[in-house]
């Protein structure tokens, strides 16, 4: 009765624009202005929220059917039921509503059957509970598909106070008193009054999408693609800046939108929209639109980033032992619970676990009902706080390559981070054979633009290829450029070790003396020569041991790299090294058995033209000291940045070549030969399947002239958005 | 310089000794570096001759430069001259970037012999290539570097752990065999206790090596004799009956326990 008498006051006082400009829905509806939204902002701020208690609903992974209530966080078994429902159910309160084929049905958290409505054919899209009502919308199948249906019942009987067959698409709806909050079609948000279907306001959206409407403390927020604080300013023409606010960080693990489409209803149990998404909480205590603690995270089946809304900074990094099946934002952290029913809490500051708890039971999907509040504590004690780096290194390995996008990020994110800490992580990740050729290659570039952390890299060109300790090579090409640009002398033993180690891969020897020459260390013009020298005339085939027939057993491809290293050795050698290194490289340019490019690189640094060495500075003597000098201020290569810029021309045209392929990769590796003109030949494309298309496009492409005379080169193509 | 460098370059990778243009003065100029038939002739002329000078003049032509087939022969001449002025070049090329020059390397070393070098071949037991990790093995027991031992096991360790070979490889084969050659008693009795995880055919030449040496006791040899004899199989028997041919007529306690233990494995299809 006082129900009633409130909702007929609120018609009498509000309700008399709707009758004068025509039905709800209707196109002539006007919009709403801030004095009617300074109104409905007060009628919000008076009516407290009602108390919901925290539960999961936990769908089980088919054939399994129904769902299992738990309360949270002591994870009590409240109830479960074993029909088959179809869409993702919708916590409302003390109901948990989900569609079974013909009807919406609304069980309670110990498993009994409430009430039901008929479904009219539609899919629940959302359901809101207040003063004894529920309002449920209907659709769910988008927003171009404009029919659905609207209806509010009563909580305990499911007596029908409203139905609304409408043609027109619903976002979830919001009941706060007796004003009913609905998002449609896309572009508006209008109030009801929930027993007469009466239209009271409407918010029109002129740039922007509405598409959910969520209550948060004394505010109601909406969007779809950014976040509106229901708030006078959203009548004017121009909604104040601070009632806006949206995440400003691209490239995010599996691309996922601000949030999922609100008019879409996903399906019951596992749905990979839920497992790859973005998951934030209104800020309800504060002025205009913004997040809990100023944080959203990023879901990525196992991973979780939180990220500074403001700045998009990953703020830490947590990786889950199973996949995540449900996650839910309050304002301290975040809940989640894995397929294995594990639960935990990650506190918002560091993503330290605050607490655990078991579920005992598989789960493909979870919907939480949290209060803003909730922050569970419990968890034992040696729970590791990790920092935001080692939480990138933890999210960065691994095997699973379905974690990729995941792993690439967290290399971004580290190679964003100018510690020497982050340096050592990429070095880390660098450094695991086991993980994908992709992953290791992009924070193998990254290193290459460190320069600070110098410390990991030596360590890590420190180690050798050794069978009987089961060592690996390191990717001494990759730690050197990184060295080298780092202007790191300490690197010359190190670098000269791996010079002399026949499992350094020949692919990686033009780095190692690029890098040697960069560095400039005089200490290194005697091994130089002394590995000119031994290979200069090493071509052809030998007997093998024991006699019989006579092998080439260099690799196919080998020699290329061979001989643009011993290019470089001698043009290091011509400008570091006195006379008597020059009268060597004379000789050695004389045999008939060395190479073209060899040749002609030995007899002009013999002749004194350092100009491929010195940038054509001007010196052209050769002389030890100033010819050092100058490496350090101009680079002999086409360095990344370079590299970067002139491929920007074609980045398009590359991705085109990734149009319907199969499997699109994260990365695309192309690696190319270029002069010193910045002449670009033999690109090989990893995956080889984009060779045919990528190469010609490569070969157009032409790099800043440089010293370099003979180097190779490297391009990722990074192909996320 | 030689005796310096071969002290660095076998201590650490990253004292790998440099070879500069100190050595040129060893070749003489007649040799024309520049002509390899040329080259291949005076190595071979060289060889005739003064052994001490012949290995240095050889030695430094290679560290100058040439093409892998004068490489070959040039570190064949060295292990045929023995001469430890031919250790610069054989270290040099023990970590040469093509294999079949790391083994002529080796069989060089064994020749040439000396702790430096021996030093340097167990570096190479933890080569990438495949055969060149067994020659050095295998050189190892030739070397009679007995501080190789425990490289040697690592390495059996590891490559049993790593293959997959019923027959085993030539890796296991050349551990097996320097250990049998190096190994004390109790060296070889841990050996012996490899014999069920790595195959019989890759530790037949170990255990005949045990089985000749004087200096390992005669209840070894019969463990030896009475483990193999516990696999039953036809190769086994084999085994057995080999070594019962060899030291017939010897005074080898063993003897009767090995023509017992291959008499007592039945094969398909009899046979004695």
């Amino acid at each position: 009765m006082i129900r009633q008498t409130l909702g007929l006051a609120a018609l009498l006082t509000l309700g008399a624009c709707a009758t004068s400009n025509g039905g709800a829905f209707g196109l002539a509806y006007p919009s709403a202005n801030t004095t009617d939204i300074a109104s409905l902002e007060a009628r919000v701020r008076e009516h407290r929220p009602a108390v919901t208690p925290a539960v999961a609903v936990v769908v089980p992974p088919a054939p399994a059917r129904g769902f299992t209530v738990f309360s949270l966080p002591d994870g009590r078994r409240l109830g479960q039921i074993g029909v088959t429902i179809v869409g993702r159910p919708v916590i409302a309160g003390d109901l948990v509503l989900a569609r079974s084929p013909g009807s919406i049905v609304a069980w309670t958290f110990d498993g009994t059957e409430r009430w039901r409505v008929p479904d009219r054919g539609f899919s629940l899209v959302g359901a809101s509970q207040d003063n004894g009502r529920v309002a449920i919308t209907l659709g769910g199948a988008g927003v171009t598909r404009r029919n659905g249906a609207l209806l509010v019942v009563d909580a305990v009987s499911g007596a029908s106070r409203l139905q609304r067959p409408e043609a027109h698409a619903f976002g979830a709806p919001l009941l706060v008193g007796d004003d009913l909050f609905v998002p449609w079609d896309g572009q508006n948000l209008s109030v009801f009054d929930p027993d007469r279907g009466d239209e009271r306001l409407r918010i029109r959206s002129r740039d922007d999408v509405f598409g959910f409407v969520r209550r948060e403390g004394d505010a109601v927020f909406t969007g779809a693609r950014a976040l509106y604080r229901v708030e006078p300013s959203l009548g004017d023409a121009r909604p104040a800046p601070s009632a806006r606010a949206t995440l400003s960080r691209d490239g995010l693990p599996g691309a996922p939108p601000f949030m999922n489409d609100p008019y879409v209803t996903l399906n019951a149990g596992l749905d990979a929209r839920e497992r790859v998404r973005l998951a934030w909480r209104p800020e309800g205590n504060a002025q205009g639109a913004g997040f809990a603690h100023n944080t959203a995270y990023a879901l990525f089946h196992r991973d979780v980033f939180a990220l500074d809304a403001s700045t998009g900074a990953v703020k830490w990094a947590y990786v889950h032992p199973a996949d995540i099946a449900g996650l839910e934002v309050a304002r301290d952290g975040v809940a989640i619970v894995d397929e294995n029913g594990r639960s935990a809490f990650l506190h918002h500051e560091n993503g330290r676990v605050t607490w655990r708890a078991e579920l005992d039971t598989p789960a493909a999907q979870v919907v939480m009902q949290l209060p803003t509040e909730y922050a569970p504590t419990g968890a034992p004690a040696d729970e590791p706080t990790r920092s935001l780096v080692e939480g990138l290194l933890l999210a960065a390995g691994g095997t699973d390559t379905r974690l990729m996008p995941a792993q690439l990020f967290a290399v971004r994110a580290l190679t964003s981070l100018d510690t020497p800490e982050a340096t050592h992580a990429l070095v880390t990740v660098l450094t695991r054979r086991q993980y994908p050729q992709e992953l290791r290659a992009a924070a193998g570039e990254a290193i290459t633009h460190r320069t600070n952390g110098t410390e990991a890299m030596l360590e890590a060109l420190g180690a050798h290829h050794d069978y009987v300790r089961d060592v690996d090579t390191p990717p001494v090409g990759m730690l050197a450029r990184g060295l080298a640009a780092a202007h790191e002398r300490r690197a010359v033993p190190a670098l000269l070790a791996h010079l002399n180690d026949p499992a350094t891969p020949a692919t990686d020897l033009p780095a190692v003396v690029s890098a040697l020459r960069e560095l400039g260390d005089p200490a290194s013009v005697a091994p130089l020569l002394d590995f000119l020298r031994l290979y200069h005339a090493d071509r052809g085939a030998l007997p093998d041991v024991g006699g019989g027939e006579m092998l080439d057993d260099r690799h196919v491809g080998d020699q290329d790299s061979i001989d643009a290293a011993l290019e470089q050795a001698a043009l290091a050698i011509g400008a570091l090294g006195g006379p008597a290194e020059r009268r060597a490289l004379t000789q050695i340019a004389e045999h008939p058995g060395v190479s073209g490019v060899v040749r002609a690189a030995a007899e002009r640094a013999a002749n004194g033209d350092t100009r491929a060495a010195s940038n054509g500075s001007g010196n052209g003597t050769g002389e030890q000291g100033s010819a050092i000098d100058m490496r350090f201020s101009v680079p002999a290569r086409v360095n990344a940045e370079q590299m970067e810029a002139a491929f920007i021309a074609v980045r398009g045209p590359l991705l085109e070549c990734l149009r319907n392929a199969t499997s699109r990769p994260a990365t695309v590796r192309i690696q190319f030969r270029y002069d010193s003109a910045g002449t670009i030949t033999r690109p090989v494309v990893n995956p080889a399947a984009f060779q045919g298309c990528m190469a010609p496009i490569v070969e157009g492409v032409r790099l800043p002239e440089n010293t370099a005379g003979r180097d190779i080169g490297t391009y990722v193509l990074t192909t996320f958005p | 310089m030689a005796t310096a460098l071969l002290a660095m370059s076998s201590s650490s990778w990253a004292q790998v000794a440099p070879v500069a243009g100190g050595d040129d003065a060893s070749v003489p100029a007649w040799w024309n570096l520049n002509d390899s038939d040329a080259v291949l002739e005076r190595m071979q002329q060289a060889a005739m001759g003064n052994p001490q000078s012949a290995a240095r003049t050889i030695s430094a032509a290679l560290l100058h430069g040439v093409e892998p087939r004068v490489a070959a022969y040039g570190l064949h001449a060295l292990a045929g001259l023995a001469r430890p002025e031919g250790s610069l070049a054989v270290q040099r090329f023990l970590e040469h970037r093509r294999p079949t020059l790391r083994r002529h390397a080796i069989a060089a070393a064994v020749a040439i012999g000396g702790s430096p070098l021996a030093r340097a071949v167990e570096a190479r037991v933890g080569d990438p290539d495949p055969t060149v990790r067994a020659d050095a093995a295998m050189a190892l027991g030739d070397m009679n570097e007995r501080a190789s031992l425990t490289t040697l096991f690592t390495a059996l360790d590891r490559e049993l752990g790593a293959s997959l070979r019923p027959e085993g490889t030539p890796l296991i084969r050349g551990c097996t065999h320097s250990i049998a050659r190096l190994g004390s008693a109790d060296d070889v009795e841990r050996l012996v206790g490899y014999l069920r995880r790595a195959p019989l055919a890759s530790m037949t030449e170990a255990f005949e090596i045990a089985l000749s040496r004087d200096n390992l006791p005669e209840s070894l040899k019969a463990r030896i004799v009475n483990t193999v004899g516990s696999l039953a199989t036809g190769e086994a028997r084999t085994f057995l009956l080999g070594a019962v041919e060899r030291y017939r007529g010897r005074p080898a306690p063993w003897l009767d326990l090995a023509r017992t233990s291959a008499q007592r494995i039945q094969v398909p299809g009899g046979g004695t």
